[in-house]
Parts: structure tokens; C-alpha cells; sequence
């Protein structure tokens, strides 16, 4: 009886998802005996046109990381949803769009002017930029399409499953896999695996004592205590909107909470829900003071939404507009 | 398409009068003839899920209770809650809401506006109580009158 | 002009191509090296506050995050104008050595290694890590999954997570150790120690032993003359943390030597139209386009540039192995790319070294590891040696530390030009008129690529690995003539 086929891909990502794989450690090779991996970009000789010649659906399991940045990560999702049975978003970038989703604070123009033209170092007096086409003495070359926006995978092909985490950490990663390994049945298309049904928060271990705020630290400014909830000591942390399964491992080396397991369950938006977690905690009544505690926080848009930006509202309301 | 309005009713029903804003939302709900541009949201929430559920209309009213221990049970009053913060609201239910409205509109999510919060005043209600006090489910057509008046300009 | 494509090139972060092309003698005319990936770190930084930079630019890399986490928060105290306490920079200086002991093997064991030690005329399918196992011994493939076991728990220790460390801030770091922590982390270091010692055997038993390898190492076609780069102690020894950063000529001889705060006098970063990735290059010399030598301003920032650049190492052991390196290469400096190989386990045994030594010191478990910042925040440079070159991370704030400003040369993208320089040469060298495109052609260009260690290594254990290349041929009319994969 032949083995399951395994993909794994990584669009617009940093590696991270792929190293998490790895540190299951000696686990990885019972992953290997179990699955035949039939597509690893990363590790494997398979090419895009051995995908191609697969037969629809032929793929057991696709594990898809990295976000839509380009043509060629679009493509690739859409290659890759036809030749698998199961996909599953894997890791932040794919579910939410992660770090690299925050360049839609910003536009591709204005990511071109600072790269190729203004950073102090780039020395281009002919004002050159990357093109996806350029005629070169000996022929033609391409690169990819750089799109205006970051695209969540969910956003440009259906899903399967979302496993959540910057990266997802590997006890989670394992899990997931030992399940399926061992015939499990999976929980309905759409849902997410290896992670909590709870916020950060239950995973924190610190005392919340719902304190009320008359200002915000920022990290550098103060020791907070380590027994005591860092939000309550007026650091603004993103627990109480995100989902648990990390263990809550910044909060526990003495680091607020940056929101990398995405918004919690029944969060529709991670972002709108820290508004809500911040004013609950705000100690003042008079609009003008209200005003000047919140100015405190620095940069709202890129740290309620440091890892879900493209999955965001405020996101498709932008997206609209334009 | 323009945004559609909110029309939400806070309370809670197992508190006595303190469900009056879901009662008073729910007749004017009832009332409308054009539904099609007004969506009515009943929060019998505590946290501050209240935010979450605003973000994406053009507009919002808001019927909520409001403890006053003196003057007549039924009373309205009316709070506009415009673009720049200038009154702030609060309630048993939405304290810190001025707060998170400043906060979302420093992220540049689409908050309603304007945002007009009518509070209907009522004795601090028993802890369970099942209905209306007699006192104050007289006032209610009178309550339904008055705010639908006020905003007669869009809601019909 | 025919046209060879190899796409993608795997084993980098993200994806690469190599186009070729043919004239009409059949000779190689040029060769491009491209990058297809661009996500925006420079721009889209800008607005975030400068502490979050530790936590956001390990994003950039997540097989070296560890590299970029350091970088961000020498920055970030540059531009605090604040010093951490001296048990904070140990610590973070214990966390990066203990990172690069489980980088460098990971490369070695599952990327560089095959070619090196199976070499370069065995089969695809042995020129793996199950080809090195075969080499050295299944106990080498637990060794490694052990070590880099051990290397992991040390940065979760100090960090907070293995995978995008958390805790470094402007002035310090935010967790200490437990006595302990500290104990686990003094045996892990013996381990490092004991493991970089026989990685070494293994270079010695398998590949100096073998003449025709040492052959190939010393041979022109694996050879560029180029200027190194690398970060240097006060006594001019390899510092991976911290140092003045120093350039030797293609003779060897020092060119400058300067503090990471004026990288600008000495860098400068070139732009081609079919490609995302800039060319770093040494701005008094110049762009002279993709040629080695002295008058071009291309150089390397790979092991080997850095043990070029230096007067020797500052640990015993790994002293030890950097004279018998360059005694084998007949002096230094050395241009022999594939000797950056085993520069890379010298540099393994010496992080393992430096590793034990601050584990051992007292002052990592004081409590005193924060020094909270007074000054405005202005501008600052932060650099450190990361696995693949030199890395250097550029911050302007306004008042409130609020980012206005980026400017990233990441580890990689230092050693663009010479990939390119080493992958041209290889072509032009192998592929000539009439000649068949064979295997062994295949194996000897990706060789010049992959000993740059090109940002990601992958690959710890048993998947068949061999770096996957298509080569097809196309007439000037486009349509293919051959096609021909690598088994």
C-alpha cells in the first residue's frame, strides 16, 4: 500500500515554519517513514512541472506557508489546491499574513522608492528598478510580478485547515501530524489545528489583578514585575486577543505578547479586539485625559495588527476604497 | 452602496428594567418600514464586544438603561458622540466606550459616525427580576415615540 | 543565443534562477543569477517603534533570526546611546554562540557537507546527508539532531523562543538565568565542544586525506580573487558578536578597517533591472561589474573571508585548526571557495569554545541585565557576524524612538556579486563548445553556489536531498531543443 504523499511549500515567508518542522527533532523521522514527501522546495529535487504532472487531488496533505506577496506565490496556490486532497494554511504568514503583511501600511510604490532609490547605501544614479521583464544583450530574463498588496492564502484559494503561529511550535506541529498519522478524524474544513480554544491569557500564569491604567510603558521603559499581568503594569500586551497554543513563551521570558498565534477564537478581528482589551483598562473619564493616555501607545495599526493585517478589517476596508 | 446603520439595544434580561435598551430596540426595529439599511444588534455583553460589532456601519444608535436614583424613571437623554471626543458615555455597560472609540479611529477602522446614545433612566434594578417594573413598561411607547422622532431624519 | 534555465534553484531561502546563455560557438556568453523575492522590510519598518525591530527583523530569516535579533538590538541601544550591563551583552553574546554552533552544523552535516565529503562525482543519490551518514557513521546523524537539540534549548533559554528570539531590548535583555538554567546550558556546552571536535575528525579522515579533493578545493575553477570581509576583536581575532569590521585585500593586505556607525564611507549597494536583490560593493574600488580582483570592488563575507580577514582565532583549539587551514592552502589569504567549507567548522569549534567560556563566567547570572535608556533616541548602526556574512542593521527614530528610517545589508546579500562571480565562472569554465551538459556539469556549478551557504540550510535529516536541477536548452527561437534532469 503506497504511503500518504506529503507536500510542503513556502510562499512569501522567512523559513521559520520549515525549521519548526525540523525541531520536532528525532520525531521528523517517523514523519518521513509515515508520508511519501512528494514536494519540499526547501529539501527535494521536485520541481513546479512534477507538480504539474501529478493528478488532481493526488496530494494526501499540503502544508502551505508563506504569504502572497508575488505572481509566483499565487500561482503556486493554485497549482498546489488543485493537486491536494487536504491544505492547510501553515503558520502565520499564510493564515494572516504575518510580518510581511505589514507592507500594506504601505504601497508597492512607495516599497520600490525606499529599496531601489532612497536607502543611504543604493548607489543607482540611473534610477534602475526591478522589472518583470528586462531585455538583456543575450535575450529576455523574468522575475515575478511584485503585487500591490499581501494576500492572505485563504484569500486567493479555499483552505482546509489553519494551524496557527510565528512559527507554529513544533509540539503543536507534532501533534497535528500524530493525529493525522494515526487516522484521527480530522475536525470539519475550516477549522483550526494545533492550537487553544482559549486566549494567551489562560496560558500566562501571571496575576491578573484588571487593573486600571493612567498611562502606558513602553517595553524599554520599565522592569515590569514577573508575577504580575504586564498589561496590568501598563505594557501593552496582546493576550487577551490572541489565540493559546504557544504556551505563552514571550510573556514567560518577561516580553509582552506581539499576537503571533492570530486573534482568538470567535475574534473576527484581532485588532478591533485589543481596542476593546485597551479601553477596558483605561483609568479616566475625561475625554481630553482618555486622549492623552492613548497617545501613549505607540503605533496602534502595526502592533494590534503586527501579524494579521492582511486578514484584517481594516484591511479589506482599505482594500475597498481603493 | 452607502454603509448601513446599527441600532443597538444593550441590556440584560435577567436584570429587571435593566433590559429596557433590547425592549425599546427591538419595538423600534419592529416599527421601521424600510429594514433594508439598518441592522439591529442586541448586546447583552459585558466585555467590550460592543466595538467589534460597530466597526463597518455609517451610523449607530445606541438605547441603553441608565441608573439615575432621582428623577423620573423613563426619562430620556440623548448623547451625541461626534467625530473629535466630546462627551464622554458612560454606562453599566459601556464604560470606557468614548475610550475605544478614540482607539479605533487611531487605527483608521471605520467607526460609525455620528453616534448617538440614548440613555432611558432607571432604578438600580434587583439583582434577578424577570420584566419590565410596572412603572417603567408604561413609559415604553412614550420612550419609542421620542427616539424615533429624534432620528426621524433616516430612520423610518 | 541559446538559452539554459535552472529553475528553481533550491536550498535558498525562498527562490532563485540561473539563466545561461549560449552563443552560437556553443560557448557560455553570460550568466544571471536571479532573485526573485522582495518583501519590503525597509520600507514597511518605517512608523514601528525601534524596541520592536529585535522582534520584528528575525522575520527577515528564520534559520538565522538569531542573526538579525542581534543586529536589531545593538541598534536599537545605538540609538538609545545606551550601554547594557556587561551580564546582558554576555548573555546575548552565549545565546548567538550557541546559535551559530547549531547553524554552521546544520550546514555542514545537511547542505555543504555531501559535496565535501561524498564529493562531487558521487551519485545524486548518495550526495545527501544519507550520503554523509554512509560516510561517517549513523551515530553522526543522531549526533547532529542531538546537537542542534542542545544548540535550540540554549537560545529558548536566553531568548524565549528557539525559533524569532524575543527578549533583547534597548539597554539589555529581559530574562536572566537561573543557577539552574546556567547548569544545563555548561553541559550543553561541553557537548558542542566534543561534537566540533569531531567534525573536525570527519574533515580531516574524509576530506584532507583524499587528494583528489584536496585537489578540487585548490583548483582554478573553484577559485576567485576578491577582497574579505569580517569582524574582528581588539587583538584582531574573529568576533562573531561584536568588533571593528575589517577588509583585507586580494593579497591580504588590510584595505580599512572601521566601526559598523560609518558603514556608509565603505559600502555602497548596486542595482540591476532583473533581479530583486541588490549588489553590496566596496565603494572606494567601485562597481566594476561581475569580475574578480583587486581593482573590482566585489568581496566576500563567508567563513573564510572572515578568517582572512582576521590574524587568527581567539580560542585554543580553533587557533589550532586556522594554521593547519592555511598551511594545507599554502598561506593566507585564501581564495579557494570550497575551503570556506571548512573554515565554517574551524568558526564551529570556535563558537563551541567561546560558548563554554561564558557559560563558566559568574556574571551571566547576575540579575542586573537592564539598564533602562535616558537619552532621545536619534540613530544608530548595530552589526554583528552573522553565519553568511556580515549584517548590518541601520536605524533613524524621531524623538518618541518611532521609526523614520531603515537601512538593511543583510548576511546574504553581501556575497551576492561573488555567487554570481563563482557561478559564472563555473559555467564559462565547464560548459564549452560541443561539450555535452552532464551531470557533472550540474554538480560543479550548484558547488560554487552552495558553499556560500546561501541564507538557508535545510535539511537535518533523511530526505534525498540533492540540489535539484533542470537544465533545458533552448534554440534562439525559444523552442526547446533538450531537457535534461538531474536523476
Amino acid at each position: 500500500m503506497s504511503k500518504p504523499k506529503l507536500a510542503l511549500y513556502w510562499a512569501a515567508s522567512c523559513g521559520g515554519c520549515e525549521i519548526a518542522v525540523l525541531d520536532v527533532e528525532e520525531k521528523i523521522l517517523d514523519v518521513a517513514g509515515f508520508f511519501d514527501i512528494v514536494f519540499w522546495p526547501c529539501a527535494m529535487d521536485f520541481k513546479y512541472k512534477d507538480v504539474e504532472a501529478m493528478a488532481d487531488g493526488s496530494i494526501d496533505l499540503c502544508l502551505f506557508n508563506g504569504a502572497i506577496r508575488n505572481s509566483e506565490n499565487e500561482a503556486l496556490a493554485h497549482l498546489l489546491r488543485k493537486k491536494s486532497k487536504v491544505l492547510a494554511a501553515f503558520g502565520s504568514c499564510a493564515m494572516d499574513g504575518c510580518i510581511p503583511g505589514l507592507a500594506n501600511l504601505s504601497t508597492r510604490e512607495e516599497i520600490f522608492q525606499t529599496v531601489y532609490h532612497q536607502t543611504p547605501s543604493t548607489l543607482n544614479p540611473e534610477a534602475i528598478r526591478p522589472l518583470p521583464r528586462v531585455a538583456v544583450p543575450e535575450g529576455e530574463l523574468d522575475i515575478p510580478t511584485f503585487y500591490e498588496s499581501v494576500r492572505t492564502l485563504g484569500q486567493v484559494i479555499p483552505v482546509d485547515y489553519f494551524i496557527p503561529g510565528c512559527p507554529p511550535q513544533p509540539p503543536q506541529i507534532l501533534a497535528v501530524l500524530s493525529a493525522i498519522m494515526q487516522g484521527a478524524q480530522l475536525p470539519p474544513a475550516g477549522s483550526v489545528l494545533g492550537a487553544g480554544e482559549k486566549t494567551c491569557c489562560e496560558e500566562c500564569g501571571r496575576t491578573r489583578n484588571e487593573k486600571r491604567l493612567k498611562r502606558f510603558y513602553r517595553p524599554w521603559e520599565i522592569e515590569p514585575k514577573v508575577d504580575e499581568c504586564l498589561l496590568d503594569q501598563g505594557i501593552v500586551c496582546m493576550g487577551p486577543a490572541t489565540r493559546s497554543g504557544c504556551g505563552a513563551l514571550c510573556v514567560k521570558a518577561n516580553m509582552p505578547c506581539r499576537g503571533c498565534y492570530g486573534a482568538a477564537p470567535n475574534v473576527a478581528d484581532q485588532g478591533v479586539k485589543m481596542v476593546s482589551a485597551i479601553a477596558s483598562v483605561i483609568d479616566a473619564q475625561d475625554p481630553a485625559e482618555i486622549n492623552s493616555i492613548l497617545d501613549q501607545i505607540a503605533d496602534p495599526a502595526g502592533t494590534f495588527y503586527r501579524f494579521s493585517l492582511p486578514s484584517s478589517i481594516l484591511y479589506r476596508k482599505q482594500a475597498e476604497v481603493v | 452602496m452607502p454603509a448601513k446603520a446599527a441600532l443597538v439595544g444593550f441590556g440584560n434580561e435577567l436584570h429587571g428594567d435593566d433590559a429596557v435598551g433590547l425592549i425599546v430596540a427591538r419595538r423600534i426595529y419592529d416599527s421601521l418600514e424600510d429594514r433594508e439599511a439598518v441592522d439591529l444588534l442586541e448586546l447583552s455583553t459585558s466585555d467590550f464586544g460592543v466595538m467589534e460589532r460597530l466597526i463597518g456601519y455609517g451610523r449607530a444608535v445606541i438605547v441603553d438603561a441608565l441608573v439615575a436614583e432621582e428623577g423620573e424613571v423613563g426619562t430620556v437623554t440623548r448623547v451625541d458622540l461626534p467625530e473629535s471626543s466630546g462627551h464622554c458615555y458612560g454606562s453599566p455597560h459601556t464604560g470606557g466606550f468614548s475610550a475605544a472609540l478614540g482607539l479605533a479611529r487611531k487605527l483608521g477602522l471605520a467607526v460609525p459616525a455620528p453616534i448617538a446614545v440614548y440613555g432611558i433612566a432607571i432604578r438600580q434594578p434587583p439583582s434577578f427580576a424577570d420584566g419590565l417594573s410596572e412603572e417603567l413598561a408604561a413609559r415604553i411607547p412614550g420612550i419609542v415615540e421620542t427616539i424615533t422622532t429624534a432620528e426621524a431624519g433616516w430612520l423610518r | 543565443m541559446r538559452k539554459i534555465v535552472i529553475d528553481p534553484v533550491t536550498r535558498l531561502e525562498g527562490h532563485g534562477k540561473i539563466a545561461i546563455y549560449l552563443n552560437d560557438e556553443g560557448d557560455v556568453a553570460n550568466c544571471y543569477f536571479q532573485i526573485p523575492e522582495l518583501r519590503g522590510f525597509e520600507r514597511f519598518c518605517v512608523g514601528r517603534p525601534v524596541e520592536e525591530m529585535p522582534r520584528i527583523t528575525t522575520r527577515i530569516c528564520g534559520v538565522c533570526p538569531e542573526a538579525h535579533h542581534m543586529a536589531a538590538a545593538k541598534a536599537c541601544d545605538a540609538v538609545y546611546h545606551v550601554e547594557p550591563p556587561a551580564a546582558a551583552r554576555k548573555l546575548r553574546e552565549l545565546l548567538y554562540s550557541a546559535f551559530y554552533v547549531g547553524d554552521h552544523t546544520l550546514h555542514f552535516y545537511a547542505l555543504g557537507g555531501p559535496d565535501f565529503v561524498v564529493g562531487p562525482d558521487a551519485p545524486p543519490a548518495e550526495r545527501n546527508i544519507l550520503g554523509v551518514i554512509g560516510k561517517v557513521g549513523l551515530e553522526a546523524g543522531k549526533k547532529v539532531i542531538e546537537l542542534r537539540k542542545r544548540a535550540q534549548h540554549v537560545v529558548s533559554l536566553i531568548g524565549g523562543k528557539a525559533i524569532h528570539p524575543v527578549t533583547s531590548l534597548p539597554g539589555g535583555i529581559a530574562k536572566g538565568l537561573t543557577a539552574e538554567e546556567r547548569g544545563q546550558i555548561i553541559e550543553h556546552t561541553k557537548y558542542f565542544v566534543e561534537f566540533a571536535k569531531f567534525t573536525l575528525g570527519v574533515v580531516d579522515a574524509v576530506v584532507l586525506k583524499n587528494p583528489a579533493y584536496v585537489d578540487m578545493i585548490l583548483s582554478d575553477t573553484f577559485t576567485q580573487r576578491v577582497y574579505s570581509m569580517g569582524t574582528v576583536d581588539a587583538n584582531n581575532k574573529v568576533n562573531f558578536y561584536d568588533g571593528m569590521i575589517r577588509v583585507v585585500d586580494p593579497e591580504g593586505q588590510e584595505f580599512v578597517k572601521f566601526h559598523a556607525k560609518d558603514y556608509l564611507n565603505v559600502l555602497a549597494e548596486h542595482v540591476e533591472p532583473w533581479t530583486y536583490l541588490k549588489f553590496p560593493f566596496l565603494k572606494q574600488v567601485g562597481w566594476k561589474g561581475f569580475v574578480d580582483g583587486k581593482e573590482s570592488g566585489v568581496y566576500r563575507a563567508t567563513p573564510l573571508a572572515r578568517l582572512n580577514a582576521a590574524d587568527g582565532m581567539a580560542t585554543p583549539l580553533a587557533q589550532e585548526q586556522y594554521e593547519r587551514m592555511y598551511a594545507t592552502l599554502g598561506g593566507k589569504p585564501a581564495h579557494y571557495t570550497l575551503a570556506t567549507h571548512w573554515a565554517r567548522v574551524i568558526e564551529l569549534m570556535y563558537a563551541a569554545e567561546r560558548a563554554a567560556e561564558l557559560a563558566q563566567d559568574e556574571e551571566i547570572l547576575s540579575t542586573k541585565i537592564r539598564t533602562i535608556p535616558t537619552a532621545t533616541p536619534t540613530e544608530g548602526v548595530g552589526c554583528v557576524e552573522a553565519p553568511r556574512g556580515t549584517l548590518y542593521h541601520h536605524y533613524t527614530t524621531d524623538e518618541r524612538g518611532i521609526l523614520q528610517r531603515v537601512n538593511l545589508i543583510v548576511g546574504t546579500t553581501n556575497n551576492y556579486a561573488p555567487i554570481s562571480l563563482s557561478i559564472r565562472k563555473a559555467a564559462f569554465g565547464l560548459i564549452k563548445r560541443g561539450s555535452e551538459i552532464t551531470d557533472g556539469v550540474l554538480n560543479r556549478i550548484e558547488m560554487a553556489f552552495r558553499a556560500f551557504d546561501p541564507c538557508f540550510g535545510c535539511a537535518t535529516h533523511s530526505l534525498p536531498g540533492e540540489m535539484p536541477l533542470e537544465v533545458q536548452v533552448f534554440d534562439s527561437g525559444g523552442k526547446l531543443l533538450t531537457s535534461r534532469k538531474r536523476a
